[in-house]
């Protein structure tokens, strides 16, 4: 058998070493209840920024908003990338009164999603708001983007 | 004639010392057990017909190719490592020369003279001009020619200048006279006598005798990959067989009859006269002969007696063996390489000194090609194109992350452009140089160029990977902070709108679009170390671009399977995507980490597998 050079061996034994390392990192599994938290607080988080942009002050933790979601194509199914619809509900102070919109969102593999509000009949709105000074501004809340943090 | 100042000084040390050298490649035995000795001062002719094994014997030599057995000693030092580079003070070139076509012949020769450790500066240029003048290549014009432009010839008198900048005691040329013209081919002749009378030895291939049998003290010649004769030329001409004299009588037929026992005689094969083979004395005889019987002698002319008849009889293939094959016994003592392989693991020499003037030798290189720059260039502008195009148009890319806010914040464009790349342009980037840096010395044919100087293969591998790296690493340098600018100067310094949907300032914003592309080099580096060892393993720049893309579009393809969680962790692409966990609240880093150690497998993995093929391989077979 012909020798090894010394560098093959040590790269050799590197790349196992690494990729020991490497398998044990986060999961990065979708799951029903990471999906939740992560619409429920970027949505509450959008809501304090655009009523910032209009010229108010928000508070996304006073909104408690949350979410309730399910995958579309096999509703019972709790986990993995594809299309999902989520509930988001979420209380408006000035109002007293809570409010619930439907979001379509596809989830791809990586964890990542793009949400939008299903119709235009949305509590969010549409596509554009108006500002009280008459100037047009996308609406954050009709479609966002968000990932999933994996841990 | 030979030079008396060309004789070997017969008290000192031999400069070349081959022993039993033998080389198998597949079936064939290209070298069986060949034994050689070269003095200092001495022209040694390497002589025998085509595929006899002089070129094998010479890439042996210089390190190019690994024997199976026997052993090298250059100046009473035994080759430490086979394959390696030759020992300091050896030179030479085998096959036809070959260089750098898009460097100039000067440029070439600084190439080779930075891989010998000479650092740039006045010194190296006057060494160079004083070896072009050497060879006859003074003219400005001609050495600032780009190689790629030379005729055979000056390639040639390129090749043997490049051997002399070594400043060699031993130097080996493989044919050098076949493409010279004849007045090159009498300069040639004139150098390579001067270098002997400077006590050099020069050990000189070719398969035809008479071109150099006026320059060889002594000769070996090979048939077969085994020694037929080696010895002075004197000693080759006492070999000769008797000569064959062409006779015209005024009775031919009566002449033959008589010829009987006394001399071999038969009719001549045009017709005119008979061919008499026999010594002086027995021709002497006939012809006296042949006057008592009343046969007149009209004439007699000597047709043969030439040292390639000799040498044609000594290298005529038939199946008889080599008379000069080696004893037996000496196949059983290990040479160096035995040696070697005795042990598990061998060491490669390598020095940092070493791996960094490979280092400068590959920028030098990359430097004079067009496609570097086109890269960059292209980096460059690329991301001032998309911000334009971003800020004209009215619909923004809603498909891709921070799509939807590329025209509401310049430091959208960074990571729009990021995540864009990291799709399809980043295994393409990552292959321009290491795709090819390997597998571009298969097409020039410059393996042997190169590991004739001073660097070994380890360096050479270590320093052409290094150089891969670090042009990946500064084209994502580039084209990271060329879309910052572009997206503050286009679009603006806007805040920016995070995944988690939080707002970041200009300050946060740069700071997170700058950690982004810093998690894109890890991959980036991973996918060009796939590209070197693509290159290595296919030889081809095709192979070496092409295959890391191919791979890359494989796992874009997999990743959206949605196959098992732990399958898809695996996949080198995913870990472009680990800056996504900067963007969400609060930024996680652990996606960071794996993705690092992933990048890391990967690079060292392929690494390791491409130091092994260039390790064993047989450069220039």
């Amino acid at each position: 058998m012909r020798p090894l050079p010394a560098s093959t061996i040590a790269l050799a034994a590197a790349a196992v070493v690494l990729a020991a390392v490497a398998a044990r990192g986060p999961s990065g599994e979708i799951t029903r209840a990471h999906l939740e938290d992560d619409v429920a607080s970027t949505f509450a988080n959008l809501v304090a920024v655009q009523v910032a942009r209009v010229g108010r002050a928000g508070d996304a933790a006073a909104l408690h908003a949350s979410a309730q979601c399910r995958k579309v194509a096999a509703p019972r199914e709790r986990r993995g990338a594809g299309d999902w619809t989520c509930d988001v509900a979420w209380y408006v102070p000035a109002r007293y009164a809570a409010l619930r919109d439907r979001y379509d969102l596809h989830v791809t593999p990586d964890g990542c999603y793009a949400a939008s509000a299903d119709g235009e009949e949305a509590h969010v709105g549409g596509p554009t708001i108006t500002t009280r000074d008459g100037a047009t501004m996308r609406n954050l809340l009709y479609a966002f983007d968000g990932c999933i943090a994996a841990r | 004639m030979v030079s008396s100042a060309v004789m070997a000084p017969e008290d000192s040390s031999p400069a070349l010392v081959v022993s039993g050298l033998r080389k198998r490649y597949g079936d064939r035995e290209a070298l069986r057990g060949v034994d050689l000795v070269v003095a200092p001062g001495e022209v040694h002719g390497l002589l025998g017909p085509n595929g006899a094994g002089k070129t094998t014997l010479m890439r042996v030599i210089l390190g190019l190719v690994a024997p199976d057995a026997g052993s090298v000693s250059v100046f009473g030092e035994r080759a430490a490592t086979i394959p390696g580079p030759p020992t300091q003070g050896v030179s030479g070139f085998v096959d036809a020369p070959r260089f750098y076509p898009y460097l100039s012949g000067r440029k070439n020769l600084r190439l080779l003279a930075s891989l010998d450790g000479a650092g740039g500066g006045r010194r190296v240029d006057e060494r160079i001009a004083r070896a072009l003048a050497q060879v006859g290549l003074t003219d400005d014009a001609d050495a600032d020619a780009k190689f790629g432009a030379y005729s055979a010839g000056m390639r040639q008198r390129l090749a043997l200048a490049a051997a002399l900048l070594r400043s060699p005691r031993l130097i080996l040329l493989d044919e050098p006279t076949s493409t010279l013209d004849p007045a090159g081919a009498r300069e040639l002749r004139a150098l390579v006598l001067r270098l002997a009378g400077d006590g050099v030895a020069v050990l000189l291939s070719s398969h035809d005798l008479l071109a150099v049998q006026d320059l060889c003290t002594r000769v070996t010649i090979l048939r077969r990959g085994a020694v037929a004769f080696a010895g002075t030329l004197d000693e080759l001409r006492g070999r000769a067989p008797d000569a064959v004299h062409r006779l015209r009588t005024s009775d031919d037929a009566r002449a033959l009859e008589l010829a009987g026992g006394r001399v071999h005689a038969a009719p001549a094969a045009d017709g005119l006269g008979l061919d008499v083979r026999a010594s002086d004395e027995e021709r002497d005889a006939y012809i006296l002969a042949l006057g008592r019987e009343g046969v007149a002698v009209r004439s007699l002319e000597s047709r043969d007696r030439s040292l390639e008849t000799v040498f044609l009889e000594l290298t005529a293939l038939d199946d008889a063996e080599p008379t000069a094959e080696p004893a037996a016994e000496r196949a059983a003592i290990p040479g160096p390489a035995e040696a070697g392989r005795a042990a598990l693991v061998t060491r490669d020499p390598w020095t940092v000194r070493g791996v960094r003037s490979v280092v400068r030798a590959e920028t030098t290189k990359l430097a004079g090609q067009a496609k570097v720059w086109a890269t960059l260039g292209a980096c460059i502008l690329g991301p001032f194109a998309f911000a334009l195009a971003m800020a004209l148009q009215s619909a923004v890319p809603e498909d891709t992350l921070f799509g939807r806010t590329a025209k509401a914040s310049g430091f959208a464009t960074p990571v729009v452009v990021l995540g864009f790349a990291a799709a399809w342009a980043f295994p393409v980037l990552a292959g321009v140089v290491g795709g090819d840096i390997f597998s571009a010395e298969d097409r020039h044919g410059t393996w042997p160029t190169i590991l004739a100087r001073s660097r070994s293969r380890a360096e050479l591998f270590a320093g052409k990977v290094v150089t891969a790296l670090a042009f990946a690493g500064a084209v994502v340098v580039a084209l990271g902070l060329s879309s910052v600018v572009a997206g503050i100067l286009v679009i603006g310094h806007q805040p920016l709108l995070a995944l988690s949907g939080v707002e970041l300032g200009p300050g946060r914003a740069l700071a997170m679009v700058g950690a982004a592309w810093l998690t894109a080099l890890p991959p980036v580096l991973a996918f060009s170390a796939m590209a070197v060892l693509a290159s290595v393993a296919t030889r081809s720049s095709v192979g070496g671009v092409g295959l890391p893309v191919l791979a890359g579009f494989a796992m874009e393809l997999a990743s959206f399977l949605d196959g098992p969680p732990a399958l898809r962790r695996g996949l080198l692409t995913t870990a472009f995507d680990a800056w996504h966990g900067l963007f969400v609240g609060p930024a996680v880093v652990g996606p960071l980490a794996s993705a690092a150690a992933l990048s890391g497998a990967y690079l060292a993995a392929c690494l390791a597998v491409a130091r092994l093929a260039i390790a064993r391989r047989d450069m220039g077979s």
